[in-house]
């Protein structure tokens, strides 16, 4: 482990334990105090300079550390400095530290479908924030964050950073325009309104492609999605999924993706492509925003953070220009099945192996803290999605520009009946096996039937590998969390 | 020995001389051979002990040992043998254009003229180029929007091109392919360049005065004496390119789909990405067994072609 030269000596992990018996033996008694105190306020420990790091998944989470780390100096006297680990390796990388029993970060953010993984290498944050008398707000952060996303077998390990989740974006301006309504109408016989289901996303998405809609002399796309293969290509997979209906797998622990759910949602997509700007098979987060932005695309699906870089006039061509919806659904027996799809998601964690446990926690409760997340999110230079109800609830984010009520409003819609993914430990390789079976369909090297088929006995063969009974039971637990917040199954035939 | 049996002084002398004389270089060796020991041997020892068990790094399962059961369902595993058709694939044609095109370069240079030196110095600039970085600065140029390659091409043609470098199997392979070429090409320049200014002037005037063709001066002559320099860059050259990783990784992720997965990238994403270490050595063995075969069948051809028996 680090220490840094000049820094105060750090505390080993048996005098850790003391002070923190020692401060739960004073705390028990007056736990009501502890949680009737205002946020922050109940302990100003100073740490004396000394430094923790923190594994950041990308520059721009960097940058919200970076913002407040004059804050947690001056507050607890914790000198913050991130390490960028890009998010395609962050993974491993941290992983690959946690199976020798060692951590270079203090803190380390990482996706939620991880926690699985990483559960058995982080430090439970309950008892050590109570020992510290730190109130982490628990009550304030968004229910599916912090149930599905932060907690693993009934025990909080994490504090949602960056609450993400896809949405529907499209082009305000092109869809009210009078002449294009009319010739939609038209040609499919319905009104060109923000698309309620995929297969009107399809329509709409081939309406808008191959001519100059924008209005700039060039030609423009229908819909941008991201097609990449691997984890990043899944997300867009699963927002369709999720709306046709479909769950990973049956009670017996068999894939449901090559379901007749499965079926439609990627075929949905391979249709979609043709509709897409070129370069759209390594497309990603990054490449479908500027799409957006930049006015090629009249649709696109994708995380909420784009937002803010829509209304940005040094990045966006489309200020006020663009509408917000939930994702499209389907009709399924008569009624439109809709959900959320709460794709990613960062999360912040204190490894076990961390010598600097407590500052790293004051750290971490001090970046998760309502009015500093609220900041952060804000932000558009950090990419930091809402995680709390008092940040989509604030004037501050009502008035962040001239439509962001409704952008708040579909938020607090999706993320109420929001989708989430596998949970399960070897999440991380079902999805990339997934991923890559939606490329190979969007890409033509296999049919749709097939690409999904072969996922499926993927999916089987790392379920054997992870053992099967145990990943059925803790497969259980994750449907029947989801089947309380109304995420059921639904066949389709 | 003395008449009584017993060893003089002067012949234990000799004896204890011999021996320090045979110890000496193992002495010598000894550094080398520890570190061989160390970074090479162990490791390959090691991960071959792996190979026959099912160890999953990342949960705490413990090691179990199964035998071949690794080797057995790395045959069966379509994937893996998708990705060593597309190393195949992706490999060959970056080989053989890689080579055409440093020999070509190489005859090229091979004549005195001004700056010659600061061409040959700036054609290998690729070489010193960090095989990321490079695929870093492709990934931007082939962009079809905002790309160099479609706007070089675009002016060329005199209307906007939009070609999807990286958008079907076929061209992404071929994009692949592309990069390794840049990356090689300088390579057998280089190899090649030194090769061909070895060779004797006189060789090519008695056989001029013996009236040869240009044709048959670089049939009879440059061929069969670039026949090593060019087998040695050959074998160099194709051993990095079974271990492709970096440009695939950078440039494509393996897609569009899985079509530019190789057998490195497979084998990286089961035992670095996911922790199937067990596995992930069994396949890495097979990498391991591939290359090595193909190397000494490519050398035995040589030997058989210089042989005359083939």
């Amino acid at each position: 482990m680090r220490q840094e030269s000049g820094m105060p000596r750090m505390m080993d992990r048996r005098e850790f334990l003391r002070i923190v018996a020692g401060a739960m033996a004073l705390g028990v008694a007056g736990d009501w105090q502890a949680r009737a105190l205002p946020v922050h306020a109940a302990a100003k420990k100073n740490f004396g300079g000394q430094t923790i790091r923190v594994a950041a998944s990308t520059e721009y989470y960097a940058v919200a550390f970076r913002i407040f780390s004059k804050q947690v100096e001056q507050e607890y006297g914790v000198k913050v400095i991130p390490d960028v680990i890009p998010a395609t390796d962050a993974y491993t990388r941290v992983m690959l530290e946690f199976t020798t029993r060692a951590s270079s970060y203090d803190i380390v953010m990482f996706s939620p479908q991880w926690l699985a993984d990483y559960a058995p290498h982080l430090e439970p944050l309950k008892p050590i924030a109570e020992a510290a008398g730190l109130d982490l707000s628990l009550g304030d952060v968004l229910p599916a964050f912090r149930d599905m996303y932060s907690t693993w077998a009934g025990t909080l390990y994490a504090m949602p950073f960056d609450g993400d989740m896809h949405i529907l974006y499209y082009n305000k301006a092109a869809f009210e325009k009078t002449e294009y309504q009319k010739r939609f109408r038209d040609k499919y016989g319905y009104p060109l309104v923000p698309p309620q289901t995929w297969e009107q996303y399809r329509d709409m998405a081939e309406f808008f492609s191959g001519w100059d809609w924008f209005g700039d002399g060039q030609k423009h796309y229908g819909a941008s999605d991201g097609y990449r293969p691997g984890r990043t290509g899944f997300w867009w997979f699963m927002g369709r999924f999720a709306n046709y209906g479909g769950v990973y797998f049956d009670e017996e622990m068999r894939p449901l993706i090559n379901s007749a759910n499965g079926l439609k949602a990627l075929q949905n997509m391979v249709d979609i492509f043709s509709f897409a700007p070129p370069g759209s098979t390594t497309f990603g987060y990054t490449e479908v925003e500027n799409a957006l932005v930049k006015g090629d695309v009249a649709l696109s699906t994708n995380w909420t953070s784009v937002a803010r870089v829509a209304e940005d006039p040094s990045r966006s061509k489309v200020v006020g220009k663009i509408g917000y919806a939930m994702l499209p659904g389907t009709m399924i027996a008569g009624k439109l099945h809709r959900v959320g799809s709460l794709a990613s998601g960062w999360s912040l964690a204190i490894p076990k192996y961390s010598k600097n446990k407590e500052a790293a926690l004051h750290a971490l409760e001090l970046y998760t803290r309502p009015d500093v997340s609220l900041k952060i999110s804000l932000n558009p230079a950090t990419g930091v999605d809402y995680t709390r109800r008092s940040s989509v609830d604030s004037s501050e984010a009502r008035t962040a520009w001239p439509n962001a009520p409704g952008f708040l409003e579909v938020i607090k819609a999706s993320v109420d009946v929001g989708f989430p993914a596998p949970l399960i430990p070897g999440a991380e390789e079902y999805m990339k096996v997934c991923g890559d079976a939606m490329a190979s369909a969007v890409a033509k090297t296999k049919g749709v039937k097939q690409a999904l088929d072969d996922a499926a006995h993927e999916w089987n063969r790392i379920t054997d590998r992870l053992g099967r009974d145990n990943q059925k039971r803790l497969w259980k637990a994750q449907y029947d969390a989801m089947k309380q917040r109304g995420l059921v199954y639904k066949p389709l035939l | 020995m003395n008449p009584n049996g017993k060893v003089t002084r002067e012949q234990s002398s000799i004896s204890s001389s011999r021996a320090s004389r045979r110890m000496k270089p193992w002495l010598l060796l000894a550094p080398t051979l520890l570190v061989m020991l160390v970074t090479t041997v162990f490791p390959l020892a090691y991960s071959l002990m792996v190979s026959f068990t099912r160890y999953e790094l990342a949960r705490e399962m413990g090691w179990e040992f199964t035998g071949l059961i690794n080797y057995r369902d790395a045959v069966g595993d379509q994937r893996f043998l998708a990705s060593a058709i597309q190393t195949v694939q992706i490999i060959v044609p970056a080989l053989v254009m890689s080579f055409v095109l440093g020999f070509s370069i190489a005859l090229l240079l091979n004549r005195p003229f001004r700056w010659r030196g600061l061409f040959v110095s700036i054609l290998a600039v690729p070489i010193m180029v960090a095989p990321t970085a490079g695929a870093m600065a492709f990934a931007l140029m082939l962009t079809p929007k905002y790309g160099a390659v479609n706007d070089l091409l675009s002016i060329l043609v005199g209307q906007r091109v939009l070609i999807d470098w990286l958008g079907s199997p076929g061209m992404a392979k071929l994009s692949v392919a592309a990069v390794q070429v840049w990356r090689w090409a300088p390579f057998h320049m280089l190899i090649l360049l030194a090769g061909l200014q070895a060779i004797p002037d006189q060789l090519y005037e008695a056989a001029r005065v013996d009236g040869a063709t240009r044709v048959q001066l670089f049939g009879h002559i440059t061929l069969p004496l670039l026949r090593w320099p060019a087998l040695v860059g050959l074998l160099i050259c194709f051993i990095d390119l079974v271990k492709i990783f970096d440009t695939v990784y950078v440039l494509t992720g393996g897609g569009p789909g899985t079509s530019t997965e190789t057998l490195t990238f497979y084998t990286y994403h089961i035992g670095l990405r996911f922790f199937h270490v067990g596995y992930g050595a069994a396949l890495s063995f097979y990498v391991l067994g591939t290359v090595l075969l193909l190397s000494v069948l490519l050398v035995q051809v040589f030997r058989w072609r210089k042989e005359g028996v083939v």
